[in-house]
């Protein structure tokens, strides 16, 4: 009687599939998926051709954050939503809530969050958050899009009654439940935490975002499409309830694993390393399931909407895998902030959840009478999908791996990034057939003859399954066991996320507010209103998706930028910008490392200072030229410069006092006894020590050196005259009219020019420095015949006028060099051909104390003080450092 | 100390399902009962989206 009861409300319920929702959200998908793979072309485009259309386009991290959003809430978003109009209806026996709730659903989660929150982020309204990328407005919409959805699809559930749900049902209300619940965590707490420990709440957010919100969806399709297309039952329920409950308990439990070796307590760490773990055991245990389930389905299921599916249980098992190995911390150490880890999110996103979306809609689709079903498009979309995504996963890991070493073992930055070039390309390339994978899926549904799809239902699976006989011990009703079990886990399972939230959000919180009052200077150091509005404009150009803002506990970090981020230097920070992603270097201790007018000719045009550089340029903060920043230019820069500034006021005093706060905290005892607070090898020091450079420097390789390095400042031939010349102050020197001894070279090469743009260059070996100051010693074209007579007069006119700067012996030590911000030329070191000497004494050097002297000496006098200028240069061992 | 409580909180929750499988047959088919009764739904489903289907091209 129950079961004929059972029968007539599933009968009833597959008249009220409401089909028209399944095809609105479909199409939606599938739309909004084409965007949002385009936002992802553009982007890879311009990490080999930064300047790609870059006049029409809205910015790279603007891209970037639209891209992201759009997979994850545009395509999945309605691609789980098209697939759960089908599904409920089946897995409940009871029809979805209402059709005008549905309407109120597809509107805002189009028109009130997609559209409008793409709008917001290219037009630079964003929250620069992993996965939290819409600003706060929109997540009010997501928020209102997710209780519509629990109005929607819960109460069918509710009405049955859940203790005898199948697995795909459970994990549809997992799934709604949960992210409901994770959603506000991860999008508002860190607007009112502050640094590591509002970054705690955006790891848990993270990894929510995929393991409470995508994955629970995605397998609600695997055990949905599996056994409805084979026509067999899933090999084992009481493995699929294990796995569901286990990833229910662990998965918000790992994500803290994506801030490894960050300030946020080791205790917090530890637990999302292990419950990573655990976590690939469970995901395991699903695979094994899943795989079993669609025996004799073969390899390549024929059926469409299962070889998708099949293919996604396969990118489910690798995904999972590797996310438990990233979260080993000798692999992390070694892979994380590089491509490993966006191969990583593309397999997770464009694979395993894209590939269960597809074969979700494609399922639904196929059973609609009237819609239109193109079997050989999709069956194009497959091959191509397929062969992409794998092709750019495989490439992104083994760049990950490579840019992982580069770092680690202090190879110079820009090596990472000509390193990466040939993967990036080859990434773009591999988004080729991805797109056109997605194109032929978007035609497979909108041509072919209609109805075709429900043709081609396998009727003879479909035969198996009716000769299948329920078990006789399965109609009986659940025992008050079994029920009261399923009560529990449920209960556990809201504990488990309780405990994530308290054991990885709010007890790390505490600990570090505890840390930072412990080992902070007194007075907090606000930013002032420009830098305070440099920081909007960094997170709406999406800055920290390449340049982190955290120096990690690793010797790697230690050596390449310093003293390790202390929970104390980002308590200001609401939201932080630690990052996950390290395509330029760390900012963490930017604050004094560059000159302002290096800054604005890298923002200006990025190539014209470092040519190898990827950094998008931001011309529009600039009035036509880097010379004239608009207000919002110098904002930026003096954001930027105010970067580790707090930390660089408290040394050393401020860290003798934390010292004896941290007592036996050995992490934080790691930052403070740090060899260097900014190890930045590009910052400059007063001339100082450097250590001597070999004589027989290989010129070729300094020539290679002087292109990729210094050309875009000092011109390939050395003139002074390169892309960005004309835009610092003091102008680069024209290196063929002056000799340079070696020690001197090897002084600027290790120190820079303290004051001026001309970085250090430490992260050169000491072949490579030695090579390049070969090079430089042979652009010299310089005849320095000396004219013993001028010199001579020109001794007394020397004395009178510049030793005081320059010093009495030309060593650019005289009583007054100390006030100045650029140390005086040590004539020991550098001779400039006599013209340019008597040009720089006529002119002065526009940017630096020196004046033009023609209104104190006479054309004599100026002529005599050059020669016996030129008296002072020592080539052989000159230039050593008073 | 918190990640022993994760493991053996989830060892404990898991080696309690799995004890409860194994020493219960009636629990073990009333476990695996949702999946039959799932098959049937699609069942009816797709046989009635089928005739759906051929009455759709009988009167086109």
């Amino acid at each position: 009687m129950n079961q004929a009861v059972n029968q007539s409300s599933m009968r009833a319920s597959c008249g009220e599939v409401d089909t028209f929702l399944v095809r609105a959200h479909g199409y939606a998908a599938f739309a909004m998926l084409l965007a949002s793979v385009t936002f992802g072309i553009l982007v890879s485009l311009q990490f080999i051709f930064p300047d790609f259309m870059a006049d029409w386009l809205p910015g790279w991290g603007r891209m970037r954050y639209a891209h992201t959003q759009g997979i994850m809430f545009g395509w999945l978003g309605n691609a789980f939503l098209a697939f759960m109009y089908h599904a409920v209806p089946v897995l409940s026996g009871r029809p979805v809530t209402s059709r005008k709730i549905g309407l109120w659903l597809f509107g805002v989660w189009n028109f009130a969050v997609m559209i409008p929150g793409w709008t917001l982020v290219l037009s630079g309204f964003s929250q620069p958050l992993e996965w939290a990328e819409f600003p706060p407005i929109v997540d009010a919409f997501v928020i209102l899009g997710l209780l519509l959805a629990a109005a929607q699809f819960l109460p069918p559930f509710i009405r049955r009654g859940i203790t005898d749900l199948y697995v795909s049902g459970w994990y549809l209300v997992g799934g709604l439940v949960f992210t409901l619940l994770s959603y506000p965590m991860g999008n508002f707490a860190p607007e009112v935490v502050p640094g590591a420990a509002g970054a705690a709440f955006s790891g848990l957010w993270i990894h929510d975002a995929v393991g409470l919100f995508v994955t629970p969806m995605a397998l609600a399709i695997l055990y949905y499409v599996i056994p409805a297309t084979t026509g067999r039952p899933i090999f084992s329920h009481f493995l699929s309830m294990l796995g569901f409950w286990g990833l229910f308990f662990l998965y918000p439990l790992n994500g803290t694993h994506h801030y490894i070796f960050s300030v946020i307590p080791m205790e917090a760490q530890m637990t999302a390393i292990i419950a990573s773990f655990l976590l690939g055991v469970v995901v395991i245990i699903v695979v094994t399931n899943l795989m079993l389930s669609q025996r004799g389905a073969g390899l390549i299921p024929r059926d469409i909407g299962l070889r998708f599916v099949s293919m996604a249980v396969l990118f489910y098992l690798v995904v999972s895998i590797q996310g438990s190995l990233q979260a080993n911390m000798s692999l992390n150490q070694t892979v994380h902030f590089t491509d490993w880890v966006i191969g990583h999110s593309h397999l997770a996103m464009l694979g395993f959840a894209t590939f269960a979306g597809i074969g979700g809609i494609l399922h639904a689709w196929q059973r609609m009478p009237d819609a239109r079903y193109n079997a050989r498009a999709f069956e194009w979309a497959y091959g191509l999908l397929t062969v992409g995504i794998w092709l750019m996963v495989i490439d992104l890991t083994i760049a990950g791996i490579v840019q992982g070493q580069l770092w680690a073992d202090g190879s110079p930055w820009l090596e990472s990034l000509q390193a990466s070039r040939p993967y990036w390309v080859m990434r773009s390339l591999s988004a080729i057939p991805v797109a056109a994978g997605f194109i032929a899926l978007f035609v497979g549904l909108v041509t072919g003859p209609r109805g075709a799809g429900v043709v081609q239902i396998n009727a003879e699976q479909q035969e198996q399954a009716a000769a299948q006989l329920l078990p006789e011990a399965a109609h009986a009703a659940p025992s008050r066991g079994l029920k009261m079990s399923y009560v529990v886990a449920s209960v556990a399972g809201v504990v488990f996320f309780v405990l994530s939230v308290s054991l990885l959000g709010l007890l790390p919180r505490q600990m570090l507010e505890e840390q930072s009052v412990a080992m902070a200077p007194g007075a907090p150091l606000p930013y002032t209103p420009a830098e305070a509005r440099g920081r909007e404009i960094y997170a709406r150009e999406g800055c920290s998706y390449c340049h982190s803002q955290q120096i990690r506990y690793t010797e790697a970090d230690l050596e390449r930028f310093g003293a390790p981020t202390l929970a104390w230097e980002g308590r200001l920070e609401y939201p932080h910008m630690l990052g996950t992603r390290r395509i330029g270097p760390d900012l963490s201790r930017a604050g004094g490392t560059r000159s302002a007018d290096w800054h604005y000719a890298h923002l200006f045009a990025p190539r014209a200072v470092v040519p190898q550089s990827i950094m998008p340029g931001y011309p529009q903060l600039f009035d036509g030229t880097a010379t004239r920043p608009r207000q919002e230019a110098r904002d930026l820069v003096a954001y930027i410069d105010s970067l580790g500034r707090a930390r660089e006021l408290a040394y050393p005093e401020g860290d003798i006092a934390a010292r004896a706060a941290a007592g036996d905290d050995d992490w934080a005892q790691m930052s403070l006894n740090a060899p260097q607070l900014n190890a930045h090898p590009g910052r400059t020091r007063p001339r100082g020590e450097a250590p001597a450079l070999a004589a027989n420097g290989d010129v070729a390789q300094g020539t290679a050196l002087w292109l990729e390095n210094c050309a875009g400042c000092h011109g390939d031939l050395g003139q002074g005259d390169g892309p960005a010349a004309t835009w610092l102050e003091p102008m680069p020197k024209n290196l063929s009219i002056r000799e340079y001894s070696r020690t001197m070279l090897a002084d600027i090469l290790w120190n820079g020019v303290h004051g001026s743009a001309m970085p250090a260059w430490r992260d050169l070996d000491d072949g490579q420095r030695a090579a390049l100051a070969a090079s430089v010693q042979n652009l010299a074209r310089v005849d320095n015949t000396a004219n013993a007579a001028q010199a001579a007069l020109g001794a007394a006119v020397y004395a009178r006028h510049c030793a005081e700067c320059h010093g009495d012996n030309g060593a650019g030590n005289g009583f007054a060099a100390a006030q100045l911000p650029i140390a005086p030329t040590d004539f020991r070191g550098v001779r400039a051909s006599l013209d340019e000497r008597v040009r720089i004494l006529r002119n002065g050097v526009a940017g630096t104390s020196m004046a033009p002297w023609t209104d104190r000496l006479d054309d004599n006098e100026i002529t005599a003080v050059a020669h016996y200028i030129g008296t002072f240069f020592q080539p052989d061992n000159g230039g050593a450092r008073p | 100390m918190i990640a022993d409580i994760v493991v053996w909180g989830s060892l404990i929750c898991a080696a309690l399902y799995c004890g409860a499988w194994l020493l219960s047959p009636r629990l073990r088919e009333q476990i695996e009962q949702p999946k039959h009764q799932f098959q049937q739904q699609v069942q009816h489903f797709d046989t009635a989206r089928r005739e759906a289907g051929q009455q759709e091209r009988s009167q086109s």
